[in-house]
């Protein structure tokens, strides 16, 4: 049958419920002769079903679906173009006997959908339209999509959870979408109105910092020295020079994000216009009225550029919205409010139910204190575990108490700021909980610690198929990992109450700097393990740092024995240079010991990878002579200046010199705290081992954190007010002024990533001090 | 000198800054010249006349750079009423202070800490025996008795290393 031009078809006047098949059918009723197929090849060049569903959306503006879900017209449907029904072709006067040939025009139509890629809701902070450094990959996957389809037009639709009202998310879904958008085309000026509009802040700042390679110290949002520091290295400023946080600065810092290893190389003409909408709350993935960090996420789709699809959206108006909102007509997805979003989602394997709809396979992660999806884990600094710690009146022990409640706020492991839990998602799961065994790995990925396995997770809400874990920690040494954790799990649950550390549900595990940590979930409905393993301190760019040390300790007198005993299974490596491991292992530095050229090989001694030298009690005088230390257990001032001058350091290097005992009466002496500042000697500490298994460590602190006599003696005193709840307690500080007894989990040993009463991050500034080398 | 029963201000802020965990190396080299010289020499005689409570270790062994020829006789007094604190850091300052201050019978004092328990002190009394010993036999097979007797237990480390440097080892090595 062949049919006129479009140009003499008649325009058909919409009636509700209408489709191609009612539509016909009145035509044949009327004399015609006409099908549904003809009708569709006519109008949309092709009959097959998808395509047409994508025409009576796209060209007549259908919403409504018929059960089978294909679109079905409404009388109200404002299209872009109206649907023709074709006439009989009918052509008079034409010569007979003579051979006519007719060209026949078909409308053919290419595959509208081409390929779809997303930015998962892990990129979001919630509430905010910042992308976060973990976005590079899945924006490479839509710069390698486009540039695979060179036909193909992008449009980006941003998409929120549920918490806010529909108008703030349908703003916050825009701003995100526009946020991407200006991510990918280098628009610096978008995030910067987006700074300032959302507050932003120092926090973003320092992400941005840390992703570039310069070390802002902890994303904590406050301007310190250190994020100083990091300003002025991506600035290639010196030291000490002025910098400021502001528009100035971000432009360039914006710019550098944008374009560095996280370039996208897409320009704006490859995008459909709007080029960015958002969808507000209204297209959840979870339909749950909670922040699903899984409804927080922005889609790219990629169409043909000859079959864009018709957006129905506006931006900052949600009446389209609303309009799309057709009650009791059937989705793809369920959850999908949007008629039309529903329709091009549909086909997209990574957003909604894809084209193999089925139960999503389960997933196992870490998050973070914050609840976000982490890439690496640290050392727990148990910053919130003690209570205040007191001095009995008139003076005596410290005594502090381990908090080890059943609710993660008064639990040392739960409200940790370097805690982690584990979080599973399994689609299959049945029960409220499910089981997760976890465990830390060394460098070569043998078993570290795997004591105490499984580890109890459980539903975020009934039926959310999300299960997270109380928090747990990473301890660097044996008497913090066998603390007995309470398992912060309630009756009825077997194993409620407090857990030894080979018993399931203990809730810390020995971590190691050079290794990871790893978490393994066999899913409920069967199918393969899933597991996850994240290093401990993060690689790219490494967190993690080396500290050497020159260890030194004085003889009696010269070719005799050491004051303290330098053999293999000593007390100086099985107790001092073990804590001192252990204490800057917390912060993610791993301390070496250094040899100096030339170093008498007899003199060396070496355990577990560290070596001590032992030396003569002989220094160098300011006049160059050697001269003897008179008493090496009871060393002075001017001897102490002369063995540093004897035993020079080697590069930045701090020199730990264990004496039998020192003149001035004190426990331990250290620049810049005994005023070795602007001397030679800095650098130096001097140490005596009967003060005591911290001590070493302790003195080896003023060296790190450069904290002098003139402030509170060098050493640690909280802040009136700690911040974010932390309970920085006094007496388990490593810089206070007393060491507690011998090594417990109350000892004198922690280190603070907040600042304390004389502003000073010890986190922060031990990690940045120039006697640390990168790892 | 007129003493007073009880110390001055500055004498007072002397102590408290003797009497502290940390003081400034700068402090400790000059003298703790921020203080005039009769609070010094009141502090020491303070500390002479105190029994209780029995002064640390630091402060006896900071109590040597605040001294003066008019403090001298009450100094040794305070270290010899401490040769026998708890403290075993304060009988170690007490035996080094009278060392320094040269005190007539420090011999018999060092002899009467030999069976000290802290190898701080024992080491302290073998370094001033050992001079003496080099011509006193008796005093020599003392020590090597007291090494012999110690050397296996690892607590002595410094006192027998000392002994041992000086030559002074077992009979049968």
């Amino acid at each position: 049958m062949g049919f006129d031009s479009r140009a003499n078809a008649k325009v058909y006047t919409r009636q509700e419920g209408d489709t191609l098949e009612t539509i016909a059918e009145r035509e044949r009723a009327s004399g015609a002769n006409l099908t549904a197929d003809d009708l569709a090849r006519f109008n949309f060049g092709s009959t097959d079903p998808d395509t047409v569903n994508e025409c009576l959306r796209d060209e007549l503006g259908c919403r409504k679906r018929d059960a089978n879900n294909n679109f079905v017209i409404a009388a109200d449907d404002q299209g872009r173009s109206d649907l023709l029904i074709p006439l009989p072709f009918q052509r008079s006067g034409l010569p007979v006997l003579t051979t006519h040939t007719l060209r026949v025009k078909a409308k053919t139509a290419s595959p509208q959908f081409i390929e779809c890629c997303k930015v998962d809701g892990i990129t979001f902070e919630f509430d905010r339209s910042f992308v976060r450094p973990s976005v590079v990959g899945q924006l490479k996957g839509l710069e390698t999509a486009a540039n695979k389809s060179p036909e193909a037009k992008i449009m980006i639709f941003g998409h929120t959870d549920k918490v806010g009202s529909e108008t703030y998310n349908k703003d916050l879904s825009e701003r995100r979408a526009k946020s991407v958008f200006a991510f990918i085309t280098d628009d610096t000026a978008v995030w910067e109105d987006l700074y300032n509009r959302e507050n932003w802040g120092v926090k973003v700042v320092q992400e941005i910092l840390l992703a570039l390679g310069h070390d802002p110290g902890p994303i904590d949002g406050l301007m310190g020295d250190q994020t100083r520091a990091a300003m002025r290295s991506f600035l290639g400023l010196p030291e000490g020079a002025a910098v400021s946080n502001d528009a100035a600065f971000r432009a360039k810092l914006f710019k550098a994000y944008m374009t560095g290893t996280r370039d996208v190389q897409l320009t704006p003409d490859r995008f459909m216009a709007p080029k960015h909408m958002g969808c507000g709350e209204f297209n959840p993935v979870i339909d749950t009225e909670a922040a699903e960090e899984q409804n927080r996420r922005v889609m790219f789709y990629l169409f043909h550029k000859d079959r864009l699809p018709n957006l129905p959206c506006k931006a900052g108006d949600i009446a389209p919205c609303k309009k799309q909102m057709t009650p009791a007509t059937p989705r793809h997805f369920a959850s999908f409010k949007c008629s039309f979003y529903d329709s091009i989602a549909h086909k997209c394997a990574c957003d909604g139910p894809g084209p193999t709809p089925g139960p999503a396979p389960a997933t196992i992660e870490i998050i973070d204190e914050n609840s976000a999806v982490a890439t690496s884990v640290k050392i727990g600094l148990w910053d919130r575990a003690f209570d205040s710690s007191v001095v009995a009146p008139g003076g005596g022990t410290a005594t502090a108490t381990l908090r080890n409640g059943v609710n993660e706020p008064d639990n040392f492991c739960g409200s940790d700021s370097r805690r982690f839990h584990f979080r599973v998602r399994d689609p299959s799961a049945t029960t409220a909980t499910v089981n997760v065994q976890w465990k830390t790995l060394l460098a070569s990925r043998a078993d570290l610690d795997s004591a105490g396995n499984p580890l109890t997770l459980t539903e975020t809400a009934a039926g959310s198929k999300v299960f997270v874990s109380k928090g747990v920690l990473l301890t660097c040494d044996l008497n913090d990992v066998k603390q007995v954790t309470n398992s912060g799990l309630t009756a009825p649950a077997s194993e409620a109450g407090d857990r030894g550390h080979t018993q399931s549900n203990h809730r810390t595990r020995t971590g190691d700097l050079e290794g990871f940590v790893k978490g393994e979930y066999t899913p409920a409905g069967g199918g393969a393990r899933v597991e996850i393993e994240l290093p401990v301190f993060a690689r790219s760019p490494d967190e993690r740092r080396r500290l050497p040390l020159q260890i030194y300790v004085i003889r009696v007198a010269n070719g005799g024995a050491p004051v303290i005993s330098t053999a293999a299974g000593s007390q100086l490596f099985t107790r001092d240079l073990r804590v001192i491991r252990e204490t800057y292992e917390r912060i993610g530095l791993k301390v070496e010991t250094v040899v100096p050229t030339g170093t008498p090989a007899a003199d060396v001694h070496a355990q577990d990878n560290l070596s001590v030298i032992e030396i003569d009690p002989v220094g160098r005088n300011a006049a160059g002579a050697n001269v003897a230390v008179a008493n090496p257990m009871n060393v002075t001032d001017p001897e102490e200046q002369n063995l540093g001058r004897l035993h020079p350091m080697v590069g930045r290097t701090i020199r730990i010199f264990f004496v039998g005992g020192l003149a001035s009466g004190n426990g331990g002496e250290a620049a810049p705290d005994v005023d070795f500042a602007g001397r030679a000697d800095q650098g130096t500490v001097f140490t005596i081992q009967t003060t005591g298994p911290y001590a070493a460590a302790h003195e080896a602190g003023h060296v790190l954190q450069n904290k002098g006599f003139a402030q509170s003696t060098g050493h640690f005193v909280p802040p009136a007010a700690p911040p974010n709840n932390l309970r920085l307690a006094e007496f388990q500080n490593l810089l206070h002024g007393q060491f507690l007894g011998g090594e417990a989990v109350t000892g004198s040993k922690r280190i603070w990533d907040a600042n304390d009463s004389d502003g000073v991050n010890q986190f922060a500034r031990s990690r940045a001090s120039p006697y640390t080398r990168p790892f | 000198m007129t003493l007073s029963t009880t110390p001055s201000a500055e004498a007072r802020s002397l102590l408290e800054t003797l009497e502290d965990l940390h003081v400034a190396k700068k402090q400790v080299s000059e003298g703790f010249a921020e203080f005039s010289q009769a609070a010094k020499d009141e502090v020491i005689e303070h500390v002479a006349r105190t029994f209780s409570p029995a002064p640390a270790g630091r402060l006896l062994a900071r109590l040597m750079f605040v001294r003066s020829p008019d403090s001298q006789r009450a100094l040794e007094r305070a270290l010899l009423a401490n040769l026998r604190s708890d403290d075993a850091e304060a009988r170690k300052f007490a035996l080094y202070g009278l060392q320094e201050l040269k005190y007539a019978n420090l011999e018999d004092i060092a002899l009467l800490s030999l069976r000290d328990e802290s190898d701080a002190v024992t080491a302290a009394a073998a370094q001033i025996l050992l001079p003496a010993a080099k011509s006193d036999s008796d005093l020599r097979a003392l020590l090597t008795s007291f090494y012999e007797a110690r050397r296996a237990d690892g607590s002595f480390h410094a006192t027998t290393s000392i002994l041992s440097a000086a030559s002074i080892t077992a009979r049968d090595s």
